[in-house]
């Protein structure tokens, strides 16, 4: 990008020679980080499913339970019994690289076609209820950086501060009650009403809830911390520079002052996705979202092992590579950043 | 806004005369939240609520009702009854205790292994050093509660998997938080100044060490009793962790969410507001600290 803008933002030079390797690199080394990372988080799942107290048969038969009896029981539990459960993570994961996840008790379908089914419905709430959190957190942030010390600063700041002490579950229940079951505006739950076929009008309606409840989750420390960089960045010399030059303050904020001002919370971003996916499996179980956070509830409940590991995998490598997209928006933004260093 | 102080700047600075006055830090969290007092009294409040009612009201806790079923708030009943008649002022107060005693229990636990592990690291150094970091980050890449989940699925609901879960998921920043305390203070001159002068590792322990990381240790204790409250009443929530027949905030909890449906506000409302007053005052009590996390 060669085009220098007269005091452009910092976009300039975001694209130096030798920094494509480098973010290269960056992607590179997270990716070989992440692998063994999600490789020891199942062998984690089956070791525990080892080391249950429960009835190991029963866990595999599941539903299947009640109609096996004499011989077919026991040649069962002689199989379970006799499989070691780093054996059976092994002849897992060699299924997984086939596209094979086993077979899920609890929903009684094969794994894959569970997550085939599920995955999309949890990535649309997490991304929406994330993006909806940080539009929310701009104006707000701006609006109480005008006046730091001012009573509407004051009040913001109370205000998030005592939201993100209260557990996501009971705002989103909080919510239903309210806007659901009190008012009446809103479904209480579900993707679409019962019967009804899957249009986007209706589950816009459904998501309504279930998407406020993520955001209202994430915003107060977006708002915070965006807070505090823009009520430094408006009182900078360099914005202070534009401003005598003429630029609108309009383009002041948009292009001196938020590019600036959203580093510190993108460099943040990484380490908060985990509990951005933590707080959506949370609402899915409340508002009955069929997303991946429901069954891996339901399958812990279950103990489906099968499930439980694709589930915990998933959504963890979700928190991950979620951690990696974070950052490489910060290289974008920040030409300060070093890809090498992060 | 303040362009004028722009111009006036350099004015100033030719006069000789010093530069506009530093302007007041920035802090991300309000100067006084809830008012630290009113935390800690709100807090000591809540503790006698969970101590003193269920030693001064002995109740039947399993007692069913159904004549009184439902009611809302009265004076005989300040929190109202639940949906098979059972007190909720008693009820709740019972809940209070028993996830306090898991939340005080688990962040124990948690502060506990991580400070060994972050002993051993900084300590033994080389390799386990390498690999404990390692693991922590690691831990700390995963979300929390899904870690909770997949213990808890495991080893079936109980104070034990409770305390268990806490440990498991939260030891890691106060690994963090012991090595870099140890590796810091294995490097200034006075302590090594006390190494030459022969002091055993006890008195190391005792009069360089220990006071040092007891505070550090103690403020990561108070930051992890919150959250080991989330835990708890979370995964009871989700039917995960303690069982529904031993009141607890997230087992109320869990009744209230079905309450709800029969318009019963009153049995989300109790549960939920002293699990808010409850991580609110704790938050509020240590405000300033540190930023927490949820996850």
């Amino acid at each position: 990008m060669s085009t220098v803008v007269a005091g452009g933002g910092p976009v300039r030079s975001a694209l130096a020679p030798g920094r494509g390797v480098a973010v290269l690199r960056l992607v590179r080394r997270r990716l070989l980080w992440a692998a063994p990372l999600m490789g020891l988080i199942s062998l984690a799942v089956f070791a525990l499913a080892a080391a249950s107290p429960t009835d190991a048969a029963a866990a595999f038969l599941g539903a299947r339970d009640e109609f096996t009896g004499g011989a077919a029981r026991a040649g069962v539990e002689q199989i379970v019994a006799g499989t070691h459960w780093a054996e059976a993570w092994w002849r897992w994961a060699s299924g997984l690289v086939g596209g094979d996840l086993g077979v899920s008790t609890s929903a009684r379908m094969p794994v894959a076609d569970v997550v085939a089914a599920r995955l999309p419905w949890t990535l649309l709430l997490m991304v929406l209820g994330l993006a909806v959190g940080a539009a929310a957190a701009v104006p707000l942030a701006l609006l109480a950086a005008r006046r730091p010390h001012g009573l509407l600063a004051r009040v913001l700041t109370s205000g998030l501060w005592a939201l993100s002490a209260v557990p996501s579950f009971l705002v989103a229940m909080g919510l239903m009650a309210v806007l659901a079951l009190a008012l009446g505006w809103l479904p209480t739950g579900g993707l679409t009403d019962p019967g009804a076929p899957v249009t986007i009008g209706q589950v816009a309606r459904h998501l309504v809830l279930p998407v406020l409840s993520v955001a209202l989750g994430q915003l107060p420390w977006i708002t915070l911390h965006l807070h505090r960089a823009v009520t430094a960045q408006l009182r900078s010399p360099a914005t202070e520079a534009a401003r005598l030059r003429g630029v609108p303050e309009r383009r002041v904020l948009a292009r001196h002052v938020l590019p600036t001002a959203a580093v510190p919370t993108l460099a943040i971003a990484g380490a908060r996705l985990p509990e951005v996916v933590a707080g959506s499996v949370l609402v899915e179980e409340v508002f009955s979202w069929p997303g991946l956070g429901q069954s891996l509830v339901k399958a812990a409940l279950a103990q489906d092992f099968a499930l439980l590991a694709a589930c915990t995998v998933l959504l963890s490598a979700v928190a991950v590579l979620g951690g990696l997209l974070a950052d490489l928006c910060l290289v974008r933004i920040d030409p300060r950043t070093d890809p090498d260093a992060l | 806004m303040r362009s004028d102080n722009l111009l006036d700047a350099p004015a100033v600075e030719l006069a000789g005369a010093p530069v506009a006055a530093p302007r007041p830090p920035q802090r991300i969290a309000p100067r006084r939240p809830v008012g630290r007092a009113v935390a800690v009294a709100g807090l000591t409040l809540l503790v006698a609520y969970a101590v003193l009612v269920p030693a001064l009201l002995p109740v039947d806790l399993d007692h069913v009702d159904y004549a009184v079923g439902a009611t809302g708030p009265s004076a005989a009943h300040p929190f109202g009854t639940d949906l098979a008649g059972r007190d909720l002022f008693v009820r709740s107060a019972h809940g209070l205790r028993v996830s306090l005693l898991a939340a005080l229990a688990g962040a124990l636990g948690a502060v506990v292994v991580g400070s060994l592990a972050g002993a051993a690291c900084a300590l033994l150094g080389g390799r386990v050093d390498r690999w404990g970091m390692r693991l922590v980050d690691g831990v700390n890449a995963v979300p929390h509660l899904l870690l909770g989940i997949v213990v808890a699925a495991a080893l079936r609901g109980s104070l034990a998997t409770i305390v268990l879960v806490v440990a498991v998921t939260h030891w890691t920043q106060t690994a963090r938080l012991v090595r870099a305390e140890l590796l810091t203070l294995g490097g200034q001159d006075f302590y090594r100044a006390a190494i030459a002068l022969g002091l055993t590792r006890r008195q190391l322990l005792r009069h360089h060490a220990g006071p040092r990381l007891a505070t550090q240790l103690a403020v990561a204790f108070g930051l992890l009793v919150p959250h080991a409250v989330w835990h708890e009443s979370t995964l009871t929530f989700l039917g995960l962790g303690l069982p529904p027949h031993q009141p607890s905030l997230g087992a109320l909890l869990d009744l209230g969410q079905q309450a709800l449906l029969s318009q019963a506000w009153w049995t989300l409302a109790a549960p939920a507001g002293l699990l808010v007053a409850v991580t609110v005052c704790l938050a509020g009590c240590l405000a300033g600290r540190e930023e927490g996390r949820h996850a």
